[in-house]
C-alpha cells in the first residue's frame, strides 16, 4: 500500500472539491485533490455524445432511483465532476431561497447579501456573461412563445467563455478555472484514485484509504490533518455511511425531477451548431422551469418514443423537432444508502404527489408556450398515449401517472448531507463542519438544505467559498 | 468491457456478451424496425448496448443481465429464444413484457429508449462524425 500525506485531503474535484483545494492552497496549505474518475481535457470527447459518456459520466450515464416512479439521474465522473459535463447555466438563486435556509434551518450568514460578494467574485473569475451574438432557432422559438403568452423569460448567462461571432468558445468547467489554479497553487492531484473509507478515530478523521485504478494502481492511504468531502451529493453520503457513520448521512436526498418532450415544428428549429438553448421561462420559477434541452439526432429518436407513428419520416426532418423540459423544486425525498459488497449506493426517491402535480403542471404550460411558438405536435412523455396536435387536449398532461409510463430524470441532486445548527436534524454545521468531529468538512451539493430550483453550481461554489474562508479565518 | 457482473472472470464475462448479443441485436432491430435498412449498424449498436450495461452500477446491471436471460426463457414456450421468433410473435411478447408490473415493464421501456438512442448515436456518427456541442 502507497502511503500519502498532507495537511488538506480533498476527496472529490467538482465544483465544490475543486474551489476549495485552489483556495487552501493559494493560502498557502498543502492540499492533495483525489478524484476517483479520469484527468481529461475538455475537448477529450464532444459534448453529450458516446464517447464523452464513456469517459466522463458515472456508469456510463445510467443510474437510476428506486422508487414507485423511478428517477434515471446523471454524474460526472473526472477530474472537474459534474462541471465538465454540464451545460453551464448560472443562476443566482432566489434571495428568498436563503433567507428560507437561514430561517428554516438556523444557518449563520445565509442570505443574498452575505453572499453577493462570492457571487460576484465567481462571476468575474468564471466568465459568467451572455452570448456575445444572435439566439439559437429552439431558443428564439421559446421567446415567441414567452412573448405571446406575456410570459417573464430570460436567456441564461453561463460559465463560458465565447469566441468572436456564434456561438464558439470554451466552458468554464472546473479543469479548465479552479484545478489550474490548485495546481499553480502547488495542490497535488491524485486522478482515478477512488477512496473508500474514512480513518475515524474520536472526534478526529486521521486520514482515508482507497485504491488507485489502472496498471500503476493498488492501495493506497492519505494521512491528512484536515479532510473535506466533496464527492457530490450522492457519493458523499456513501462513503460516510460505508465509514460508519449514520446520523442524517443519507437521508435527506433532493432533486430537480424534470422531464422532456419532444416537439415538431413547420420549419427548421433545431441548429446542433448552436448548442443547448439558453433560453427559460422565468415566469413559474423557482417552482416551475421551462427550457429547452440539447436536441441531437439520437436524444430526438429518444424523446420521439415508441408511439409515434412513422418515426422514419419524423426523423428525415428531424431539424424541425426540439427537445424541451420542464424542471420542478422537487417536494419528494430521497435516501442513500451502503450496498452490502458493493461499491454502489442504493438511491430511493420517492416522487411525491406534489412533484407529479407540479410536473403536469409545467407539462402543460410547456405545451403552451410550444404551441404558441408554432408547434404542429407534442410527443407525449406518458408512455402509449399518442401525440398531442391541439393545445385543447394539453389537459391529459394534468393526471401523470406514477410508476414507469413517464420517464422521469434529474441532474441535479442536493441535500444529503444538509447543513444546518441543530445536529439532531443536519449533518454538518452552517459552514460544512461535520458535527461531532474536529477536522472534518463536507463541501459541495449535499449540504444544501432543500431544492434551490435553480441550476445550482453557482449557489453551491459560493456556500463553498463562504465556508472556505471561515475555514481559513478559523486557522 | 463485458456485461456485468464485474466479480467474474472475463472469460465468464466474454461468455455472458455472447449469450446476450443476438438477443440484443434483434431488440435493437425491432426498436428501430420503423428507420432500419437492413442490418446497417445493428452489430455496432449492439455492442454500445452491452457496453452500457457493463458499465451500469452491478446491482443495476445484474439485474438487466438475470431480466435479459429471464425475458429469452419466456420466449422458449413460443419456439424462442426471442432472436428466432417470428415478427409477429415478437411483437406479442415484448407488448406483453411491456404490461407487466414494476421491473419486468422497466426493462422493455429501457430497450425501446435505449435501442434507439444507440442505434441513432451510431448514425450519428457515421454520417457526420460525432456531433456534439461545437468546441474550438
Ligand atoms: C448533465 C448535467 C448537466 C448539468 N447542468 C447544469 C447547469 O447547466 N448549471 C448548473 O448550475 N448545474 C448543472 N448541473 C449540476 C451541477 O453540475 C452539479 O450540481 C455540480 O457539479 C455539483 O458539484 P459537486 O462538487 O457537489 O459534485 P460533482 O460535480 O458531482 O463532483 C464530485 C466529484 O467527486 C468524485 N468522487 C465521487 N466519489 C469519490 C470517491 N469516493 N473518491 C474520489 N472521488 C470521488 C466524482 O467522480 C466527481 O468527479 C448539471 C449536472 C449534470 C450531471
Amino acid at each position: 500500500m502507497t502511503t500519502h500525506r498532507c495537511e488538506v485531503l480533498v476527496i472529490g474535484s467538482g465544483p465544490g472539491g475543486a474551489t476549495v483545494a485552489a483556495l487552501l492552497a493559494e493560502a498557502g496549505r498543502d492540499v492533495t485533490l483525489v478524484e476517483e474518475g479520469p484527468d481529461l481535457r475538455i475537448d477529450s470527447a464532444p459534448s453529450y455524445s458516446l464517447a464523452e459518456m464513456d469517459q466522463k459520466y458515472r456508469n456510463g450515464g445510467l443510474n437510476t432511483t428506486f422508487g414507485r416512479t423511478q428517477v434515471t439521474y446523471l454524474e460526472g465522473r473526472c477530474v472537474g465532476g459534474a462541471s465538465e459535463i454540464n451545460a453551464a447555466l448560472y443562476h443566482r438563486p432566489h434571495p428568498e431561497t436563503l433567507a428560507g435556509w437561514a430561517r428554516d434551518h438556523g444557518i449563520e450568514q445565509m442570505s443574498m447579501e452575505a453572499l453577493l460578494p462570492y457571487f460576484q467574485d465567481i462571476e468575474q473569475q468564471l466568465h459568467v456573461h451572455r452570448r456575445a451574438e444572435g439566439l439559437s432557432p429552439a431558443s428564439r422559438r421559446i421567446v415567441q412563445g414567452a412573448q405571446a403568452l406575456s410570459w417573464r423569460h430570460t436567456e441564461i448567462e453561463r460559465f463560458w467563455r465565447y469566441q468572436g461571432e456564434g456561438p464558439r468558445g470554451r466552458r468554464q468547467s472546473m479543469s479548465e478555472t479552479m484545478v489550474p489554479r490548485a495546481r499553480a497553487a502547488g495542490a497535488r492531484v491524485h486522478a482515478d484514485t477512488r477512496i473508500q473509507r474514512l480513518l475515524l478515530r474520536g472526534r478526529r478523521v486521521e486520514g482515508a484509504v482507497g485504491r488507485k485504478a489502472g496498471p500503476d494502481g493498488g492501495r493506497v492511504r492519505y494521512q491528512a490533518d484536515r479532510v473535506v468531502l466533496a464527492a457530490g451529493a450522492v457519493q458523499s453520503p456513501l462513503l460516510l455511511r460505508r465509514s460508519g457513520l449514520r446520523r442524517n448521512v443519507g437521508d435527506n436526498l433532493r432533486l430537480h425531477p424534470m422531464i422532456r418532450i419532444a416537439a415538431r415544428f413547420d420549419q427548421p428549429v433545431n441548429d446542433p451548431s448552436f448548442g443547448v438553448p439558453v433560453q427559460q421561462v422565468e415566469e413559474f420559477k423557482p417552482e416551475i422551469t421551462l427550457g429547452g434541452s440539447h436536441s441531437s439526432q439520437p436524444h430526438i429518436a429518444l424523446w420521439l418514443g415508441r408511439q409515434v407513428p412513422d418515426r422514419r419520416a419524423l426523423m428525415e426532418r428531424w431539424d424541425h423537432i426540439g427537445v424541451f423540459y420542464v424542471a420542478v423544486q422537487g417536494q419528494g425525498r430521497g435516501t442513500i444508502r451502503a450496498l452490502p459488497l458493493l461499491d454502489q449506493p442504493l438511491v430511493r426517491y420517492d416522487l411525491g404527489a406534489r412533484d407529479l402535480e407540479l410536473l403536469g403542471t409545467g407539462l402543460q404550460h410547456l405545451g403552451r408556450l410550444l404551441f404558441a411558438a408554432g408547434a404542429r405536435q407534442l410527443m407525449s412523455p406518458v408512455e402509449g398515449r399518442p401525440p398531442i396536435e391541439r393545445p385543447a387536449d394539453l389537459g391529459q398532461l394534468s393526471d401523470l401517472p406514477p410508476g414507469g409510463a413517464i420517464a422521469v430524470s434529474t441532474i441535479h441532486l442536493f441535500s444529503s448531507l444538509p447543513m444546518g445548527q441543530d445536529p439532531s436534524k443536519s449533518a454538518t454545521d452552517s459552514y460544512g463542519k461535520a458535527h461531532g468531529f474536529d477536522n472534518l468538512w463536507v463541501q459541495d451539493a449535499s449540504l444544501l438544505p432543500s431544492s434551490p430550483g435553480v441550476n445550482p453550481q453557482g449557489l453551491i461554489m459560493a456556500i463553498v467559498r463562504r465556508n472556505v474562508a471561515k475555514m481559513l479565518s478559523d486557522g | 468491457m463485458h456485461p456485468v457482473p464485474p466479480a467474474l472472470s472475463a472469460a465468464a464475462r466474454a461468455a455472458v456478451a455472447a449469450r446476450l448479443r443476438p438477443t440484443l441485436a434483434q431488440l435493437v432491430r425491432d426498436v428501430v424496425a420503423d428507420e432500419l435498412d437492413g442490418e446497417v449498424h445493428v452489430p455496432a449498436a449492439t455492442e454500445v448496448l452491452l457496453r452500457r450495461i457493463a458499465g451500469m452500477a452491478p446491482h443495476l446491471g445484474v439485474g438487466m443481465v438475470g431480466l435479459t436471460l429471464l425475458f429469452d426463457a419466456s420466449c422458449r414456450p413460443m419456439g424462442g429464444p426471442y432472436h428466432r421468433l417470428p415478427a409477429d410473435a415478437r411483437a406479442r411478447v415484448l407488448d406483453r413484457w411491456r404490461a407487466l408490473p414494476g421491473p419486468l415493464a422497466s426493462w422493455a421501456v429501457f430497450y425501446e429508449k435505449m435501442g434507439v438512442f444507440a442505434w441513432w448515436a451510431v448514425c450519428e456518427e457515421a454520417q457526420h462524425g460525432d456531433h456534439g456541442e461545437v468546441r474550438p
